[in-house]
């Protein structure tokens, strides 16, 4: 479909009158669908967005009585912010700034219709870290009707709403937490909020919403200054990161109580993480907190390496075991000289950093060799 | 009246004056020494100063405070009476609930309980006031360890005011002595959300949280350990049904599901607790019981090696190098002289046992059944009247 931008333009008027609030519904209901189907591809959408006003009635029509109307209003939303430029533009709307906002406001209320909708939306726009650092700075404006404490309170009920699972606010939360002055407030050390996220990486009921709240947990190890609180019992962390990446291995008494308790005597019907990338996520959000010499220490200290070997020998994903290995070897080896004791500070001169992508890229390949010679 | 008033002279009336005032004093001391009489042989009033302000304090006009571990003074009760017969519910309560508040402050809960349940009883329709009242109790039980009635009030108080802070504070510290760690942190997270810098709760939470994984653990360490003991088990009966040897009130069969009574037909019914065990080798040691029902005595041997024969075990108890049991008196028991049998209890049969024979051999035998994890055997001297006596009540051929 490539339209001359007269044809466009004459298109667009003429839906956009089916379009309007006050139009009849089987009306709205046929216009709207057609326009749900042309979002269904890259010209469609970027037919679509390119002007404000179809995104304007569409984002009205999210609000219409009819729950069918209003369903597939929220669905053009989700297919139309898929695309990078349209993403941006809904977080740009020069006549309605707060609509991305507005829009997480309704779902934090358990009455909300189409919540798993509408919060899907978010999470895609949300996905481009300038987006979600505009909505971040709307959500911790002193004003804000939408707190990061509602946010995760929601995260943390299962049965929040009972039309929806929310399961994508995890995702929105992770997008979220790329934006530092987020971690800050989730890891406010006066409040309880980071810890009460912390069982959920257990939570086997859904991959999206465990994958958003390991990705935000990931995300906050990025903050140094907040690695030995972190790693101390007010939050402990650790044993949540290390639990998914635990089997039912044996270990003799010596070596199981040097473990977090939470990983000691696991049944034998333990199973890790079954997500490859969820893996590896976990893998470095412990190696972020490697990064800081308390942090390492401690995590040697826990006996991190044991669970983290067993991991190696069963893990099959070439991307998630070469950084277990990295993480394996930064755990055996000797502590790195004085004044270079915290890694994220050192500077690693350019030629190393290519020679390390380097051998990096060659044991990736090794290991994807032997995973392609297994699957043979 | 044709008298005149006569002026008196000013002597007159000085001696009249002086007649009625010593009339008034014999009078006063005629009444006061009448009423002495009366008193016939009471003492004086001798109270100290002291026991009089003791008896005033105890006045209700004077009263600063109540003793309920006594009995109230008539004066007092009727004030109360008064006090709390108010129509008005909510007034009643209130007025219970200070009482409750001023007991609670001088540390007496018991009493502080007794008002605030008093204070329930009323049926304000006031919802603040009951949730107050529940959850001053709460804190009075509380205090007297009871946490369950404290933690039972604690939900009362939130059926009245949901998001009573105070209440839900407490049920998270209720739950936490009484180690429902889960609870805790759920009552935790709900007096967050009303008081999310509360730091009391905070660190509950903390170490609720410890426990509860502390807990967690504990449990996984003792499912393994039961797993383990079970697979032992298993092996074991493994072991012996594999032999062919039968067990009492087991069925030998392929079923891989463990009959519980299988592991019970193995318990241990001797006090010593001995049990057959496998050894590093596979082989089996039984506890064996040996009876003398000559005596109405018995031998227990700990671990009978199932490879050891039975002679092997009776020269070493009778043999020419032990001293005799304290009970045969006469020494007739010998390794030599001795017989040993067991019984089919289905059959009420006795077989004679091959001393050379070891034990594994007797087990096997077709018509032996080991009862209660112990197999038993019966001794007597060959030929003796006690044994020809014996075998024919067996009818033994």
């Amino acid at each position: 479909m490539s339209l001359d931008q007269a044809t466009k333009q004459r298109v667009e008027k003429e839906l956009l009158s089916f379009l309007e609030k006050d139009a009849r519904g089987e009306v709205k209901l046929i216009a709207l669908r057609s326009v749900l189907e042309t979002t269904g591809t890259k010209e469609g959408r970027d037919f679509i967005g390119e002007g404000g006003k179809l995104l304007s009635a569409v984002i009205d029509l999210t609000l219409d009585p009819h729950e069918s109307v209003s369903r597939d209003a929220y669905f053009c939303l989700i297919n139309l912010s898929t695309e990078d430029t349209i993403a941006w533009k809904f977080m740009n709307m020069p006549e309605r700034p707060t609509v991305v906002l507005d829009i997480l406001h309704r779902v934090l209320k358990p009455d909300c219709k189409h919540a798993d909708e509408a919060i899907s939306f978010v999470a895609n726009v949300t996905r481009l870290p300038g987006c979600a650092k505009q909505l971040a700075h709307q959500i911790l404006a002193s004003d804000s009707k939408v707190t990061l404490d509602g946010i995760v309170n929601i995260l943390c009920q299962v049965n929040f709403n009972k039309n929806a699972t929310m399961h994508y606010i995890g995702p929105v939360l992770s997008n979220l937490t790329q934006v530092s002055d987020i971690r800050k407030v989730i890891m406010d050390k006066q409040r309880c909020i980071i810890q009460k996220l912390l069982p959920f990486t257990e939570f086997k009921e859904s991959l999206i919403r465990r994958g958003g709240i390991v990705g935000a947990l990931k995300n906050c190890c990025f903050e140094y200054d907040h690695h030995s609180w972190l790693l101390s019992e007010e939050v402990d962390i650790l044993p949540h990161l290390l639990l998914p990446l635990a089997g039912s291995e044996e270990y003799d008494e010596e070596d199981m109580e040097k473990l977090p308790v939470d990983l000691q005597y696991l049944p034998p019907e333990k199973q890790r993480e079954e997500d490859p990338d969820l893996r590896l996520t976990l893998i470095e959000a412990i190696t972020q907190l490697c990064a800081t010499r308390q942090g390492r220490l401690t995590i040697k200290e826990k006996n991190a390496y044991l669970i983290l070997r067993e991991l190696h020998k069963w893990e099959k994903d070439p991307r998630s075991k070469l950084g277990c290995q990295k993480l394996c070897e930064m755990l055996i080896s000797d502590e790195p000289e004085v004044g270079m004791e915290d890694l994220h500070k050192v500077t690693v001169p350019d030629e190393l950093v290519e020679k390390f992508d380097k051998m990096d890229a060659e044991m990736l390949k090794d290991f994807e060799e032997d995973a392609a010679n297994k699957a043979v | 009246m044709a008298t005149s008033k006569k002026s008196m002279t000013d002597e007159e009336r000085a001696a009249l004056v002086k007649k009625l005032s010593d009339d008034l004093e014999d009078f006063v001391a005629e009444r006061s020494l009448a009423a002495r009489k009366r008193k016939g042989d009471q003492p004086a009033d001798t109270r100290s100063i002291d026991e009089i302000v003791e008896e005033l304090k105890n006045h209700p006009a004077f009263m600063k405070e109540i003793d309920y571990s006594k009995p109230l003074p008539p004066e007092i009760e009727g004030l109360m009476q008064i006090k709390y017969e108010s129509e008005n519910p909510t007034a009643r309560a209130d007025s219970y609930r200070d009482d409750g508040n001023d007991q609670f402050k001088k540390k007496k809960y018991a009493i502080a309980i007794d008002n605030y349940t008093e204070g329930i009883k009323s049926k304000s329709p006031d919802l603040d006031l009951n949730a107050v009242l529940y959850t001053n109790r709460a804190a009075a039980q509380y205090h007297r360890e009871n946490y369950r009635s404290s933690f039972m009030d604690c939900i009362c108080a939130r059926k009245f005011k949901p998001d009573h802070l105070k209440a839900i504070v407490r049920g998270a510290q209720c739950c936490f002595q009484m180690n429902k760690f889960a609870d805790c942190l759920r009552w935790c997270d709900a007096s967050l959300m009303i008081d999310p810098e509360n730091k009391l709760i905070l660190d509950l939470r903390v170490r609720a949280d410890k426990r509860k994984r502390e807990q967690e653990r504990d449990e996984r360490k003792q499912a393994l350990q039961e797993r383990k003991e079970e697979a032992e088990e298993r092996k074991l009966l493994q072991a012996i049904q594999s032999r062919g040897i039968r067990v009492s009130s087991v069925k030998v069969s392929k079923d891989s599901k463990l009959d519980p009574l299988l592991l019970t037909a193995m318990e241990c019914h001797n006090p010593t607790g001995a049990k057959v065990h496998q050894d590093a080798d596979g082989i089996l040691h039984w506890p064996v019981l040996f009876l003398y029902p000559e005596f109405a005595e018995t031998d227990f041997i700990h671990a009978f090696c199932e490879t050891n024969c039975f002679y092997d075990h009776l020269a070493h108890m009778f043999g020419p190098e032990t001293e005799p049991a304290n009970w045969d008196t006469e020494r007739k028991y010998k390794a030599d002289a001795i017989e040993v049998f067991f019984e089919n209890k289905d059959e009420e049969k006795l077989y004679k046992v091959n001393p050379d024979h070891s034990l594994l051999d007797v087990l096997k035998h077709k018509k032996y059944e080991v009862t209660a994890g112990t197999p038993t055997f019966i001794l007597m001297v060959k030929g003796s009247k006690f044994q020809k006596e014996f075998l024919t009540r067996y009818k033994y051929q």
